[in-house]
């Protein structure tokens, strides 16, 4: 009886488990009349189990020597970037194409505004730096990018349209 | 119940009161670079000084190593080298206020001068098509030459140039203008 309640009660806990994790959404809109939608949510936590299942030469990358050392160096620029306050640090403009780096909370917001593009990408400064501090290795593991964005919710990393297509990249 | 409410935002203003007056003393890096010519180019950088020292901290080993640059000199060739100009800069400060370099040509006229505790460069085009502005306290430029051999100080001199404020470097001429200046406030359109 009771092996009957805990297998019943393992679907329960599975979507329990899936509501209260964060899901990275991939949402692919295709312009067009006859264009497609397709959208992808994978709760972090089954990507980050499926990546550490996977073969390592797939996931895995060693940096190189110099690459390793600007990472480490660079745990003082993201500090300091963490501790800015909210502002418009370049834009650069040309006509064509406008493009915007600003710091707002968290994120680093860069924009790139063309004639027929626009692409948003939000990089949150706090997963950036426990990534950075937490490297022990030279190596590169997708399952520790993954890891290092449970701690992000509601949102946006990137969203591109060009065009009538729309991709769309976010935590929920 | 109304004072301790007044009180509670006392305490409260008191409290951030320290941050918001190290926020606005922080000084900002800003540089803008406009084109009219073409596709009318502009450039806005607006940096908190503190975000400039950790760049340069961040940046690699063999291109600034512990905030100095090494700079290649080629006295064989007979250029100047680093310590040429370390030895020019001692002597310019020695004399005094001086205008240490005029040019005066047909259309323009060039001057480099030692004011006071500034070292200022002028260009000016006869008909004003073209204007440079540069004003540098010895400060910075003594922090920028303190280093030793073929190397400058970069991070010295940044630290001097934060305790600016003001413009630094203006230029412009019929088709670009170019202002670099230290202030405490972030973005400025």
């Amino acid at each position: 009886m009771a092996k009957l309640a805990a297998l019943a009660a393992l679907p329960v806990v599975a979507t329990l488990a899936v509501a209260n994790t964060s899901m990275l959404v991939v949402d692919v809109k295709e312009g067009g009349p006859s264009g497609h939608r397709i959208v992808v949510p994978v709760p972090l936590f089954l990507a980050q189990a499926a990546l550490n299942l996977a073969p390592a030469q797939a996931t895995r990358t060693e940096l190189p020597e110099e690459a390793l050392e600007t990472l480490t160096r660079s745990a003082g620029l993201l500090d300091a970037l963490a501790d800015c306050p909210d502002a418009e640090l370049i834009r650069v403009e040309d006509g064509e194409q406008t493009v915007v780096i600003e710091k707002a909370g968290d994120l680093i917001k860069v924009s790139v505004d063309g004639r027929r593009e626009q692409v948003r990408v939000n990089v949150p400064i706090g997963v950036v730096r426990d990534f950075v501090a937490s490297r022990d290795s030279r190596e590169l593991r997708a399952a520790d990018v993954v890891a290092a964005l449970k701690q992000v919710s509601n949102t946006d990393l990137v969203d591109v349209r060009d065009g009538n297509d729309h991709v769309r990249v976010y935590v929920w | 119940m109304k004072r301790i409410v007044t009180l509670a935002a006392a305490a409260l203003v008191l409290a951030g009161a320290p941050t918001a007056l190290a926020q606005a003393a922080s000084p900002w890096l800003h540089i803008r670079v406009e084109e009219s010519r073409g596709k009318a180019q502009k450039v806005s950088v607006n940096l908190p000084m503190s975000i400039v020292h950790a760049a340069l901290e961040a940046a690699p080993e063999k291109v600034v190593r512990k905030g100095r640059i090494h700079l290649r000199g080629h006295h064989d060739d007979g250029d100047l080298d680093v310590a040429d100009f370390r030895r020019i800069w001692a002597e310019i400060k020695k004399s005094g206020d001086t205008d240490f370099v005029t040019v005066e040509e047909e259309d323009e006229t060039v001057s480099v001068a030692k004011k006071g505790d500034r070292v200022q460069v002028r260009v000016d085009k006869r008909d004003g098509s073209e204007q440079v502005r540069i004003d540098l306290p010895t400060t910075v430029v003594d922090a920028f030459f303190s280093a030793e051999g073929q190397e400058v100080d970069l991070k010295a001199a940044v630290t001097e140039i934060a305790k600016l404020r003001g413009d630094v470097v203006k230029v412009t001429d019929k088709d670009t203008s170019i202002r670099i200046w230290i202030d405490e406030q972030g973005s400025q359109r």
